[in-house]
């Protein structure tokens, strides 16, 4: 078997390093300015699929397909992002004889319109939020299921995700621009302009359950992950297992998802999201219909890895869990490191990494997707690394992670590290007493003033830096006049 | 040798001379010992008097030293008063009535015309990164009086978008 990846960075990088744990030779693609990107480095094959704009390159099905064929690749990986939840591209992979490594593709369509997801799943008895049942197209329904159902509502593209396409309205007046702004956004990312609105629950956690199947019709889940703490409607830090939900709610996530699962013919990794509200009453979001960014933590937690999972399942082989023999054991925390500056409203932050410093020991896994002397591209997403940090309890997981954030060096670029250490130290946060409004909420407290002991100490180190240069800038000013030099350098070689 | 440090406002006399196999520094009235050595690319280790050790990272831009300490990065501006050309520092964002792009990104959306009376607040154009449309908007009220990009055009961080004047 010959995988190759559709995809980039630190996802591509984690489905190398599975392959290579099953001896499979693997084949990179890249976009013209990822030439020198780490999971290029990391393969054994690469093949470029065009230029820097996704669209003409990861987004690329014939490219792709084309690339595999010239390297007789017979099985392709989607990761996440890009056409990972793209029917179309696993369709397309059959028509050419490659095995998609994910869900059927029928089960991506049942799943990817959020419209027909939510009937599917009513009829297979998975509770559901309050909406819109059809996609629209015209403002005026959506005016009109506002006024129905009252505000606060979201907005979003019915083939949106990740965080992209959807907007949160909570006045009338908002309305309109929030409308205009999604349908342009489902129509640029997605190539899709439709829409649908949803009832807003107040003060919601977000949990979401894994589960895993074989193409022989078994499913197993593998408990949930507490992914509540979003900014900007994007995950930020994700923990296993939520510090809200019990064995006994467990029990009944885990029935809930496998169910959804089953209800849509699901094979491969995938991910039932969930709202919970304070009641701990759940409700179906959506399934995203492959790995999923935070799956490092369950792997953590559950010790079963995923991606590994993934490819045999794609082979045809059985699952060779039972959902008796799959445990929790301690607590796994993961933080996003992206590219985005904190301290200035996380405006992404490209460009050179001068130097990088990863955390090591007991516990750490860094999933990481750049390298000290890496230019970080402005076309694609800021997220560089993800950082996951295990311990016997959620207390130990935190203060591992504190104590990974602080070995955890950036150079040349602004990162969230300094955002998550905030995180991690914030009494709400550890107490696990949070909602979606969480970061939104803590944010504007964030400092960035320094002690002033910081300050004399960079002040100190400057100004010793300074004085090391102009010594060296005399030194060179004092030599003799570059023709002795030269003539000198000229006696030492022939003296040797 | 002496030289003045500047951070953020304030402007502070500094002196180094070296001490043993270390350095006396001097900031503003008082005088500190120190020692640091380098501890592979960009990263020094700096050691105070009391024994305190800090790992830093240090870069270089000009007069401008990019010191990172734990999580938070210090910028120093150390220039030799001997040498000194003062050059008046780039005015940020706003004061001058220009709005910059603060990132990289592709012009999604203009949606002020030139003559446009805007409000503090109003929106200015839509701004592509990352996968992100951003809206940027007017930071004071004024007029706007340029405009120096279209929609669908690529821009770098720094560019001139807009240039408004106060009313």
């Amino acid at each position: 078997v010959k995988v190759l990846i559709a995809n980039r960075g630190e996802i591509a990088v984690r489905v190398i390093r599975a392959c290579r744990e099953l001896g499979y030779p693997t084949v990179a693609v890249y976009s013209e300015p990822d030439r020198a990107a780490l999971h290029v480095l990391y393969a054994d094959q690469a093949m470029p699929i065009g230029p820097a704009p996704s669209r003409e390159s990861y987004l690329r099905i014939d490219r792709l397909i084309e690339a595999a064929k010239k390297t007789g690749a017979d099985a392709i990986h989607p990761g996440y992002g890009f056409l990972a939840e793209n029917a179309g591209f696993a369709r397309a992979c059959r028509d050419a004889g490659i095995t998609f490594i994910g869900p059927p593709a029928e089960a991506i369509d049942a799943m990817g319109s959020k419209t027909e997801a939510r009937q599917r799943m009513q009829a297979a008895g998975v509770p559901v939020v309050p909406g819109l049942v059809e996609p629209v197209k015209t403002f005026d329904e959506i005016a009109v299921f506002a006024r129905e159902s009252g505000f606060p509502i979201m907005i979003k593209a019915t083939a949106g995700g990740g965080g992209k396409g959807l907007r949160f309205v909570e006045r009338e007046e908002d309305l309109r621009p929030a409308f205009d702004r999604v349908t342009s956004e489902a129509q640029s990312f997605f190539g899709d302009g439709s829409v649908y609105a949803e009832k807003f629950i107040a003060s919601p956690r977000h949990i979401e359950v894994q589960v895993l199947g074989d193409q022989h019709g078994t499913r197993v889940h593998v408990g949930e992950r507490e992914c509540t703490l979003q900014r900007r409607h994007q995950k930020v830090v994700e923990e296993c297992p939520s510090p809200v939900v019990d064995a006994e709610l467990r029990e009944q996530l885990g029935a809930m998802a496998v169910r959804a699962a089953a209800a849509v013919g699901y094979y491969s990794a995938g991910t039932i999201e969930c709202l919970m509200g304070p009641d701990k009453k759940f409700y179906f979001l959506e399934m995203n219909t492959r790995l999923q960014v935070e799956h490092p933590v369950t792997e953590m937690v559950w010790g079963i890895d995923l991606v590994k999972e993934q490819l045999r399942v794609a082979r045809g082989e059985k699952l060779l869990v039972k959902q008796s023999d799959l445990r929790p054991s301690g607590h796994a925390i993961e933080c996003r490191i992206y590219a985005e500056d904190p301290a200035r409203k996380f405006a992404p932050s490209p460009g050179l990494i001068r130097y990088l410093n990863l955390p090591q020991g007991p516990g750490v896994r860094n999933d990481n997707g750049v390298y000290a002397g890496y230019t970080v591209p402005v076309y694609y997403d800021p997220m560089l690394s993800k950082l996951i940090c295990h311990a016997e309890s959620r207390a130990d997981a935190i203060a591992r992670m504190r104590r990974a954030l602080a070995e955890y060096r950036v150079e040349g670029i602004d990162t969230t590290i300094p955002f998550f250490t905030f995180v991690m130290n914030h009494p709400d946060f550890q107490a696990a007493n949070f909602d979606t409004g969480f970061i939104d909420k803590i944010v504007p407290d964030m400092s960035f003033e320094r002690g002033t002991e910081d300050l004399d100490a960079a002040i100190t180190a400057a100004a010793i830096m300074a004085f090391e240069e102009t010594q060296q800038v005399r030194l060179a000013d004092d030599a003799e006049s570059p023709w002795k030099k030269a003539a000198r350098i000229d006696a030492l070689r022939g003296a040797l | 040798l002496r030289f003045v440090a500047r951070h953020g406002p304030e402007e502070i006399p500094v002196e180094v001379e070296r001490s043993g196999a270390g350095y006396r520094v001097r900031l503003g009235d008082r005088w500190l010992l120190a020692d640091m050595v380098n501890a592979g690319p960009y990263v020094r280790s700096l050691r105070l008097e009391d024994g305190r050790q800090l790992a830093l990272i240090h870069h270089r831009e000009g007069t401008t030293h990019e010191v990172t300490l734990d999580d938070a990065t210090i910028h120093v501006d150390i220039t030799d008063p001997l040498s000194l050309k003062r050059r008046g520092r780039d005015d940020d964002v706003g004061s001058s009535g220009v709005i910059k792009a603060l990132m990289p990104g592709r012009i999604v959306r203009v949606m002020v015309a030139k003559g446009d009376t805007v409000r503090k607040g109003t929106g200015l154009l839509v701004l592509e990164a990352m996968k992100m449309e951003n809206e940027i908007a007017a930071p004071a009220d004024g007029v706007v009086d340029e405009i120096f990009v279209e929609s669908g055009q690529t821009v770098e961080g720094g560019t001139e978008l807009v240039h408004i004047a106060p009313l």
